[in-house]
């Protein structure tokens, strides 16, 4: 799990110096948009790129980011996102994500088959969702933003982030049912 | 109980507390989902995350691939410029006017207007028959103020000015005595292609304070006229030499349409006349004033702010009318781009 998330949510606060306050926001940060940018583009080399313009933008930015307008972590993910869309449209890579070395020492015996059977039926099931459903799963689960800051990415109001959300994973439970 | 609300809810708590919460199978199958979902993010590699952590310690330094770009503020400057470019256009062309009818309200530095300026009517020439074969009808009004003790002397030149131009005095009025405000009011004729130097020579007489210069344009009428002349004057010399041959009633009948078109080539006759009198010569309208006192009286600044006022709200009023249609424009310009920008972007999502 990436612990990045259970982290409470930083205020920037005005005696801390921008760079400062940037470097926060990239420790709290970098794995979580690195994870994001990786489900969207599914091309490890691809992610990491994007991820370094991601951060690279938003530093020479980091003057214009104003807090009325939603959390530094919403600011950060709708420039991470941009970035990897328009890598996605630049080189129109749809190639699957490449899987880790999988750490066979880590798992228990018992529990690898299963844990593998699971993490491969949820994979499957998320690739029969729409590319927009996907990317909203990704904000939320990859990216752990909460729905206002999804939102604020998405342009969309909390409230049909929430109704978009239960919706698709309803879907995706259902086709994670399907095919278990 | 359940519901989507439900359902976010027992998602947000699997994942705060990073295990399986709820009794209800459906709702556990959604937490365990999300748990698994998350479970499942990528993570950056020892070497790149590494790389990272340098290159946020020295500050990302600069960009690698440079793209060039127009700076933030270039597309607001042009635009504001442009804005600017046309309100002064619009200013300039109201200004210069474009109308038949010129009206200035206070003239006191301006020397008088070229009134055989194209612009100011269809036609334009400083003569009745102006390029193009047009007629047109002119008049000007002109106030003029002088010192008591010069009105007199105003009045007489006002005359003079008509005279050496050619022209005549057809009415006027003056009023020098002690009793009440002095002033006067004259109406002259004067030929037209003499119009701008006589309107020149009168603005000398004293200060200008207002011009008022009309222009009607009298072609149509003065061909109707000349083309009815035209016929009827053909129409009764062929009947005269067909009355030569003819007699009886039939003669009878010839004479009696030669009256009546003698009676209309009269009558055409006099039009004529009236419409070469009003475009031939020109109508001057004089109003010569008392100076009350000199322009720093109380009276005269509120009559200037006034004035500017009006002025000022005139112009804004025309600023207004080019900015706001531009400002919508150039909003919906700036949704439709936005909106477009967007769909491009993430076209690839669709």
């Amino acid at each position: 799990m990436n612990e990045a998330i259970a982290e409470p949510m930083m205020r920037v606060t005005p005696e801390r110096s921008a760079g400062e306050q940037f470097e926060a926001l990239y420790q709290r940060t970098f794995p979580r948009v690195y994870a994001y940018v990786a489900s969207m583009l599914r091309d490890r080399s691809a992610a990491e790129e994007v991820t370094a313009q991601a951060f690279e933008r938003a530093y020479r930015k980091r003057a214009s980011y104003r807090s009325g307008r939603g959390s530094p972590e919403a600011w950060l993910f709708g420039i991470a996102r941009h970035a990897a869309l328009d890598e996605l449209r630049r080189l129109k890579r749809r190639a699957p994500l490449e899987a880790d070395p999988e750490d066979l020492s880590a798992i228990a015996p018992e529990d690898h088959a299963e844990g593998v059977v699971r993490r491969e039926t949820v994979r499957a099931a998320l690739a029969t969702l729409e590319p927009r459903d996907r990317d909203l799963v990704a904000l939320k689960f990859q990216a752990g933003l909460s729905n206002a800051e999804i939102g604020r990415v998405l342009a969309m109001t909390e409230s049909n982030v929430g109704t978009k959300l239960h919706r698709t994973m309803e879907k995706l439970r259902r086709a994670c049912n399907d095919r278990a | 109980m359940t519901g989507p609300e439900t359902d976010l809810a027992r998602i947000e708590a699997a994942l705060s507390e990073g295990r399986v919460t709820a009794d209800d199978p459906r709702e556990r199958e959604l937490q365990e989902l999300a748990l698994a979902l998350r479970a499942d993010s990528p993570e950056p590699g020892l070497a790149f995350a590494s790389t990272m952590d340098r290159r946020m310690a020295e500050g990302f330094g600069k960009p690698r691939r440079a793209k060039w770009s127009l700076p933030s503020f270039f597309l607001p400057a042009v635009a504001g410029a442009a804005v600017l470019i046309l309100v002064a256009v619009v200013a300039i062309s109201s200004i210069g006017g474009g109308h038949d009818t010129v009206t200035s309200a206070d003239f006191k530095d301006a020397a008088p207007t070229d009134l055989s300026a194209p612009s100011a009517t269809p036609s334009g020439g400083g003569s009745a028959l102006a390029a193009g074969g047009r007629h047109v009808e002119r008049s000007v009004d002109l106030t003029i103020s002088t010192p008591a003790d010069k009105l007199q002397e105003a009045a007489d030149g006002v005359g003079t000015v008509a005279e050496s131009h050619r022209g005549f005095v057809l009415t006027s009025h003056v009023n020098t005595g002690d009793q009440g405000s002095s002033g006067g009011t004259f109406t002259l004729r004067v030929p037209q292609r003499e119009l701008q130097a006589t309107v020149a020579d009168i603005s000398e007489l004293g200060h200008l304070r207002g011009r008022n210069e009309t222009g009607q344009d009298m072609t149509a009428p003065y061909n109707d006229v000349q083309d009815k002349l035209g016929n009827a004057l053909l129409e009764r010399r062929t009947l005269k030499l067909k009355l030569r041959h003819t007699k009886g009633a039939k003669a009878d009948a010839i004479r009696a349409r030669v009256a009546t078109l003698t009676a209309a080539i009269g009558s055409l006759n006099g039009r004529m006349h009236e419409l070469k009198q009003r475009t031939v010569y020109s109508t001057v309208n004089v109003t010569l004033e008392e100076q009350k006192g000199e322009s720093g009286g109380v009276g005269a600044a509120w009559d200037d702010a006034q004035r500017t006022l009006e002025g000022m709200l005139t112009f804004s009023l025309r600023a207004l009318a080019v900015i706001l249609p531009l400002a919508l424009l150039a909003a919906l310009a700036a949704l439709g781009t936005r909106s477009l920008r967007r769909r491009r972007r993430e076209a690839p999502l669709l």
